[in-house]
């Protein structure tokens, strides 16, 4: 369903996408090239990021049918924040954000950043190895009563003997809520969690965010520019990309005829800007932050498929892909909290992971690059790390 | 008798003949290349194999299962390329060489036959696969080979155990991934009688399941289990890895950050005993 606003019209158009309006359409550290933001007012909304079932799961709770729990869960940098900040509103919600403390890494696209921005946070609990009890202060904000919006509940647990007891203590809380409760999680952990500690069962409602087609792509990025760049073949541009398959609950990537690609060099393909977000969608994986990052390392006067990188594949050791997707699954950590987890060897992943432009280090906090996703996604999944 | 007759006024390349079969010098060579290019063939087919196997990670075993049929493929058609020609024997003759092969292998080649025949039965009946970890009477490691006669295994302790294919059917093999990646490993920690055995538990599961080298889904669960033993208890850990190279290391991993966190929380583990029981 999708609810209609006092003018009639859907609140969910696609081109409206007005939720995160207003908010900063950041880069990070990305490297603008040229071209001005015409469309900072097209932000992406939840209609963007949930597909059917997720639209109507939301709105149900929205509507009251349905009191949730719900889990939002999505990868990194794909904009569950959106919808979290969607739901908040609709239900006049406490908004509650665990995160660890630390300066923000910077290294995200704006609305689709990871979950640290203060703004329109009711109550922000910091996590991290001086984090007095967060997992308590969680469960006390849920129980306090009313509608609650927690973003980051994959703060809550660290990977190590002892490290699930402030996500116990909320699920407790979570469990025992009277009113509607929706959680935020990055998808790593909760694939994690639910293998490991039946998330899934202590909240069995879920919507995912994302993937976004290669259309709402490039409706998506474009439509921020005023100067459109000239899209131009690429005769070189290999035939074969990698998609991710699940083969009886594997992930894998598996190379995958580029269709785009091939017509592109047929010459049947008369514009070459579809091959380029074709090509943009299937190594991002339609996670709209990831796109966005690897845009703006592609964009010129001219843009080519072959400005959009593949995924690049390094061949990390075992050490430094597990403190890889430990990274992956909580975006941004502490050294001490990685220590912690990793062992030893952990300030030698870290700079292999640096070396590799996988992750940005600011003083004691290590943070997930969003260009690196990808790559992260693959070599992780590469070594079976759950 | 029309058996082996040497062969005066021949060609003088031929030196040895059996009536129906020619051997020359040109048929020995062709012979021997036959074999070498069988040999150099396998080996690239198997290198090749291996060499795919290790790189494509959970699909390993799978791959390599093709090895020994692939050397048995290539070694069988260079066995059929070089006997072929030479016996073009009639069935009296026929029955005349099948006699002295059965000799040969009932003196001389019976543990060789029995050891191809048993290879045979491995690729074809499968109870272990290159890539599989087994317990093959008093030897456990990995299948690294399976060739026409032995199958070969490392241990643990890197060390390569040739074991006849024809062991197949005198002992029992125990395969404990039966061609999967994943495996079972069970890790067993002590605690004393007066042990908060519930922490004990929890602490042994969160070691498991926090492990860099842990495999969990549905259909590879978690379990904790506790035995009561005599002077002590045992909390026994069962868990998958995403791989089965992985089992020491995994092992190794759960059992030291597990009596790290018994100490941290006052989990005793047992002393020895003042009297030690008296063994008959």
């Amino acid at each position: 369903m999708n609810p209609a606003g006092p003018d009639g019209a859907p609140l969910w158009n696609r081109r409206q996408g007005n939720v995160g309006a207003g908010r900063d359409w950041g880069h990070g550290r990305e490297t603008v090239t040229e071209g001005t933001a015409a469309g900072a007012d097209r932000l992406p909304g939840p209609a963007d990021l949930l597909d059917g079932s997720g639209q109507e799961t939301v709105d149900a709770v929205v509507d009251g049918d349905r009191r949730g729990p719900l889990a939002v869960v999505g990868s990194p940098f794909a904009g569950r924040r959106v919808v979290l900040d969607h739901l908040a509103d609709r239900l006049d919600a406490t908004r509650v954000h665990v995160g660890p403390a630390g300066p923000d890494h910077g290294g995200g696209t704006g609305w689709a950043e990871a979950e640290d921005a203060d703004t329109g946070v009711d109550l922000r609990i910091r996590t991290g190895p001086d984090a007095d009890g967060p997992g308590r202060e969680t469960a006390d904000a849920i129980v306090d009563g009313g509608a609650t919006v927690v973003s980051g509940c994959h703060h809550l647990y660290t990977r190590r003997v002892g490290g699930f007891e402030p996500l116990d203590t909320c699920l407790d809380a979570v469990a025992g809520a009277d009113s509607t409760v929706v959680t935020g999680w990055n998808r790593y952990a909760w694939t994690y969690l639910a293998a490991v500690r039946d998330l899934d069962r202590a909240v069995p409602e879920r919507v995912e965010v994302g993937p976004l087609d290669a259309a709402a792509l490039s409706e998506l990025l474009l439509a921020r520019y005023d100067d459109i760049p000239t899209f131009e073949r690429d005769d070189d541009l290999s035939l074969f990309t990698r998609r991710q398959v699940s083969v009886a609950g594997v992930d894998l990537r598996l190379p995958a005829l580029d269709r785009a690609a091939l017509a592109a060099r047929r010459g049947n393909d008369p514009d070459p800007r579809d091959v380029v977000f074709e090509r943009l969608a299937a190594v991002s994986e339609g996670n709209a932050g990831v796109a966005t990052t690897l845009w703006e390392r592609a964009r010129g006067s001219e843009v080519r498929p072959g400005d959009v990188p593949d995924v690049d594949q390094p061949g990390l050791d075992r050490e430094t892909a597990f403190c890889l997707r430990v990274v992956l699954a909580s975006e941004r950590a502490h050294r001490a909290d990685l220590a912690a987890v990793v062992g030893d060897d952990t300030e030698r992943a870290i700079g292999r992971l640096r070396r590799n432009d996988l992750v940005t280090v600011d003083g004691d906090w290590v943070a997930l690059s969003p260009a690196a996703v990808p790559t992260a996604v693959a070599e992780t999944e590469r070594e079976r790390i759950l | 008798m029309s058996g082996v007759a040497a062969v005066s006024g021949a060609d003088p390349a031929t030196f040895v003949g059996v009536t129906g079969l020619q051997v020359d010098l040109s048929t020995l060579a062709g012979a021997l290349a036959v074999l070498a290019g069988a040999y150099v063939g396998a080996r690239i087919v198997a290198t090749v194999l291996s060499v795919a196997a290790e790189y494509s990670g959970s699909r390993r075993i799978g791959i390599k299962v093709f090895i020994p049929v692939a050397k048995f493929a290539i070694y069988g058609t260079a066995v059929y390329l070089v006997l072929g020609p030479l016996f073009r024997l009639s069935a009296t003759q026929l029955l005349a060489v099948s006699g002295l092969l059965a000799a040969a292998l009932g003196f001389g080649l019976r543990d060789l036959a029995a050891g191809v025949i048993g290879g045979l039965v491995v690729i074809v009946e499968k109870p272990y696969r290159v890539g599989d970890k087994v317990r093959i009477g008093d030897h456990y490691g990995e299948v690294t080979d399976i060739s026409l006669r032995a199958t070969r295994l490392v241990t643990d302790d890197d060390t390569a155990v040739v074991v006849p294919n024809a062991t197949f059917f005198t002992e029992n093999v125990a395969n404990v991934n039966s061609g999967d990646p994943e495996m079972m490993v069970v890790t067993e920690l002590a605690v004393a009688p007066e042990a908060d055995i519930e922490r004990a538990v929890d602490i042994v599961e969160d070691a498991l399941v926090t492990s860099k080298y842990v495999y969990v889904d549905d259909d590879h669960p978690v379990a904790v289990r506790v035995e009561d033993e005599v002077y002590h208890r045992t909390v026994r850990g069962k868990a998958y890895v995403a791989d089965l190279r992985d089992e020491l290391a995994f092992s190794s991993d759960v059992t030291r950050r597990a009596l790290a966190a018994f100490e941290d929380a006052g989990v005793e583990t047992p002393a020895i005993p003042d009297r030690m029981p008296a063994t008959e």
